[in-house]
C-alpha cells in the first residue's frame, strides 16, 4: 500500500543532536564507500572512553572499591527477580532492556533503508544508535554477569573458571559471547560492503550476524536463569521460597523474547519487500513458533506458550507502533502466533510429560493448522499475502520447520531442566548422543528446507510491455497508472505476487496489480515514477523471481544511469536482484563470495555450538531426575 | 549495477564500521583484557594460587571442586 514520505522524524532528531547528516543530499550524490578520517578519530575516542568505563566498573567491583554493581544487583533481586541471585537477575534485566532497544533500532533502521535507500554517511543514520547501544548492552550484560561474583565466590556449580579465584556463570559467558558475535558483525559488515558493495537486504550474511547474535542471546539468558535459580536454592535451602508466579512470569517473558529473537529474520516479509521466495515466510514462522513455543510450554508450564505469544505481541506490536505511529516510518506487520501457541498448548494436554513427542506433534500441528491460520492472517495484515501458489510447498516447509523447531525447543527446555532425551533406563552417554543427533538432525532438516527455499529461477526470453497513463506531478511526486502486458501471456498462472514496488523515494509503495486477462495487469493506484523512487514490476510464480524496471533514477556514486519512465516501452523480464540492489558490485570472482561467506558461517557455527555446549553443560552439571513415566503410555499413546 | 573501476574511484562514504567503532572497540578491549588475565593465571604455578586479599569463599554460592575451567 502507498506510504507517505516520512523522513521528518529522523532528520529532526539528527538536527537536534547536531548530527552531521546532510538532509538534502540526493541519493545520486550519496557516497557509496569509505569514511572521513576525522569521523574515525572521533569514533575511536568515544570507543576508548567507553572501554575505560567498562574496565573501571569491572575492576572497581572485583577489588571492592566500587559498590555500584553490588547495589544494583541487590535491587534486581526484587520483583520478578525473586529467587535469583544478583549475578543472574541484574544481567537478565540489562539484557532484556538492551534487546528491546536493539529491536526498536533494527525495525527503524530497516524502515529507513526501505524508504530512503543507503545512508548519507557513517554517522547519518540515527537508527543505528539504538542497535549499537542495544548490542553493546547485551555484551555489557554478559560482562556484568562475569564480573559480579566476588573473588572466591562460585556462582553455582555450573560456573566456568576464569582464574583460580574467579568463576563466572556459564550463561553470563555465553551472553557476553552472543553480544561479542553480534558486534563483530559491524566491522565484518564494513569489510563485506567494501568488497561486494552495499547489499540493501536484511539477509546479507553479516546483517544476519547482527540480528542473530541478539536473537540467540535469549538462550544464554535462559541458561543464566537456570543457574541462578539452582544456586539460590542451594545457598539458602531453608529460606522462604519465592512465589511461583515470579518464575512463571520471568520465564514466560524470556520465552516470548526468544520468539521475538527468532522472528526478526522475517522482517523483509513484515515490511512487504521480501527479496526471496515467499515460501521462506511459512518456514521461518514455523521454526520460530516450534522452537520458542514448545520450549515455553515445557519450561514455563501450563499456559506458557500463550503467555510467550502475548509478550511477543506486546513487544513486536509495540515496536511496530513506535516505528510507524510515533517515529512516522513504515509499518511492519506481525505474524499471528496465537494459533500456533494454541496448537502447542493442546498437544501438551496429552504429551506434556513426553517432550520429544510434544515437539514433533506440535511441529506437525504448527505446519498444518498454524500454516492455515497464518495464511488467512496474511490476507488481513500483510502487504503481500500468501496465495495458492505456495499452499503445497509452504505447508511442507512449515511442517519441516515446525518439527525441527519443536524438537530443538524440547531439547532446549529439557536441557535447561537438567534432563536428557531417551529412555530413563538408557545410559547417560547414549542419551547425550541421542540429544546431539536430534539437535544436528533438526538443524540439518531446517538447513535443507532453507536451501530448497533459496533455489529460484529467472524466466528467459520473456518481455513486459509497460504503458503509462494518467501521468501527474513532477519530481518525486510524479505518478502514473501502469498497464503491464507480459509476453508470453501464459508465463504466469497462479503467482505468489505480481505487484509494483516503489521504494527508496522517501516512502514505500507496494501495489498488488489487478489482473485484466492472462498476462495483463494494471495498477490499482498510481505508482511513483520520479525523484529518487526506484520503481519496478515484480513477478513471483513458483520458483521464478523476476522484475521489470519501470523507473530508476540516475545514481552518480555507483555509476548507474537513469532508466526513464517511458509512456510505452517493452523491456526484458530479468532477475530483480540487481534492480533492487543497484549498489552490488559485479564481476567479482565467485570464490571470493564463498570465502567471505565461509568466515561468517564459521562465526555463526561457533555461536550455535557454544550455546549448545551451554545447554548440554547445564543438563550435565545440574541434573534432575527423569520425568515420571507418563500415564498415557499405558493406553498406547 | 556498479562497474568496479569507477566505484573504486568514487569519493568517500557510508560504512557501518565508523558508527560502530565506539562500541566494538570496548568489546575487543574487554575480551582482550580478560584473555590476558586468563593467560597469566594459567602460567602461574599452582602454589601461587592464592592472591593477596584472600579468598572470599564464605560469601555464598555453591561449591563444586569438579567445576571445570574455561579452557
Amino acid at each position: 500500500m502507498p506510504q507517505p514520505p516520512t523522513d521528518s522524524a529522523a532528520r529532526a532528531a539528527a538536527r537536534v543532536l547536531g548530527h552531521p547528516a546532510l538532509p538534502h543530499l540526493a541519493q545520486q550524490d550519496r557516497p557509496a564507500g569509505g569514511a572521513a578520517l576525522d569521523q574515525v578519530v572521533i569514533a575511536s575516542g568515544a570507543g576508548a572512553a567507553l572501554a575505560a568505563v567498562l574496565l573501571l566498573l569491572g575492576w572497581g567491583h572485583r577489588s571492592g572499591r566500587l559498590t555500584w554493581l553490588t547495589r544494583a544487583a541487590a535491587l534486581s533481586e526484587r520483583g520478578t527477580g525473586r529467587g535469583l541471585p544478583g549475578w543472574a537477575a541484574l544481567p537478565s534485566s540489562v539484557a532484556l532492556l538492551s534487546l528491546l532497544t536493539a529491536l526498536l533500532g533494527m525495525y527503524w533502521d530497516i524502515s529507513l533503508h526501505i524508504s530512503h535507500g543507503r545512508d548519507v554517511g557513517p554517522l547519518a543514520n540515527i537508527a543505528h544508535y539504538p542497535i549499537l547501544f542495544g548490542l553493546f548492552g547485551i555484551f555489557t550484560a554478559g560482562v556484568i554477569a562475569v564480573v559480579l561474583p566476588l573473588p572466591g565466590e562460585r556462582p553455582g556449580v555450573a560456573a566456568v573458571r576464569i582464574t583460580r579465584t574467579w568463576h563466572a556463570p556459564t550463561g553470563g559467558v555465553l551472553l557476553a559471547g552472543a553480544g561479542f558475535y553480534a558486534l563483530l558483525g559491524f566491522p565484518l559488515d564494513d569489510v563485506w560492503h567494501r568488497i561486494f558493495g552495499q547489499d540493501v537486504t536484511l539477509w546479507g550474511p553479516t546483517h544476519l550476524m547482527l540480528i542473530g547474535g541478539a536473537g540467540l542471546s535469549l538462550v544464554a539468558m535462559m541458561i543464566l536463569e537456570r543457574e541462578g535459580r539452582r544456586a539460590r536454592a542451594a545457598t539458602d535451602p531453608d529460606g522462604p521460597r519465592p512465589p511461583a508466579w515470579t518464575q512463571w512470569i520471568r520465564r514466560g517473558m524470556t520465552s516470548g523474547g526468544l520468539l521475538v529473537g527468532l522472528s526478526v529474520f522475517q522482517a523483509e516479509y513484515d515490511f512487504g519487500v521480501p527479496q526471496f521466495r515467499l515460501v521462506h515466510q511459512p518456514l521461518l514462522i514455523a521454526v520460530a513458533a516450534g522452537c520458542a513455543l514448545v520450549s515455553a510450554r515445557l519450561w514455563v508450564g501450563r499456559g506458557g506458550a500463550l503467555f510467550a505469544v502475548a509478550f511477543y505481541m506486546l513487544v513486536r506490536g509495540g515496536v511496530s507502533v513506535a516505528v510507524a505511529g510515533v517515529i512516522g516510518e513504515l509499518w511492519a506487520a506481525v505474524p499471528l502466533y496465537f494459533a500456533e501457541a494454541l496448537c502447542v498448548e493442546l498437544a501438551a494436554l496429552v504429551l506434556a510429560r513426553r517432550p520429544l513427542a510434544l515437539g514433533v506433534v506440535s511441529g506437525l500441528l504448527i505446519g498444518t493448522a498454524g500454516f492455515a491460520a497464518e495464511f488467512a492472517w496474511t490476507h488481513v495484515a500483510f502487504r503481500l499475502p500468501w496465495t495458492g501458489d505456495i499452499a503445497v510447498e509452504g505447508t511442507l516447509m512449515a511442517v519441516v520447520g515446525g518439527v525441527a523447531g519443536g524438537v530443538c525447543g524440547a531439547l532446549l527446555a529439557e536441557g535447561l531442566e537438567g534432563r536428557l532425551p531417551g529412555r530413563p533406563t538408557a545410559s547417560r552417554r547414549a542419551r547425550r548422543n541421542l540429544a546431539r543427533a536430534l539437535f544436528a538432525g533438526s538443524l540439518a532438516a531446517f538447513a535443507a528446507a532453507l536451501v530448497n527455499c533459496q533455489i529460484y529461477s529467472v524466466p528467459r526470453g520473456e518481455t513486459a510491455t509497460l504503458t503509462l497513463t494518467g501521468v501527474h506531478g513532477t519530481g518525486a511526486d510524479r505518478t502514473a497508472d501502469v498497464r503491464v502486458e507480459l509476453t508470453p501471456r501464459d508465463g504466469v498462472d497462479h503467482p505468489s505476487w505480481v505487484d509494483i514496488t516503489a521504494w527508496q523515494g522517501k516512502g514505500l509503495h507496494v501495489d498488488r496489480l489487478v489482473r485484466d486477462a492472462p498476462g495483463v495487469y494494471h495498477t490499482s493506484v498510481p505508482a511513483p515514477i520520479g525523484g529518487q523512487w526506484k520503481t519496478l514490476v515484480r513477478v513471483h510464480d513458483g520458483r521464478e523471481l523476476a522484475g521489470v524496471p519501470v523507473y530508476l533514477p540516475h545514481d552518480k556514486a555507483i555509476n548507474a544511469p537513469e532508466m526513464p519512465a517511458q509512456p510505452h516501452v517493452t523491456r526484458a523480464v530479468t532477475g530483480e536482484r540487481h534492480i533492487l540492489q543497484r549498489e552490488l558490485k559485479t564481476g567479482l570472482p565467485p570464490w571470493l563470495w564463498a570465502a567471505c561467506s565461509t568466515v561468517v558461517l564459521a562465526c555463526t557455527l561457533a555461536l550455535l555450538i557454544a550455546l549448545g555446549w551451554g545447554v548440554a553443560r547445564i543438563a550435565r552439571v545440574l541434573p534432575e531426575p527423569a520425568r515420571p513415566v507418563p500415564a498415557p503410555e499405558k493406553v498406547g499413546t | 549495477m556498479t562497474t568496479l573501476p569507477l566505484a573504486a574511484a568514487e569519493p568517500l562514504a557510508t560504512h557501518s564500521a565508523v558508527t560502530a567503532i565506539p562500541f566494538f572497540i570496548p568489546t575487543f578491549v574487554v575480551v582482550a583484557v580478560i584473555g590476558v588475565i586468563v593467560w597469566r593465571d594459567r602460567r602461574k604455578p599452582d602454589d601461587a594460587a592464592e592472591v593477596p586479599g584472600g579468598d572470599h569463599s564464605e560469601e555464598g554460592g555453591e561449591r563444586d571442586p569438579r567445576t571445570p575451567s574455561v579452557g
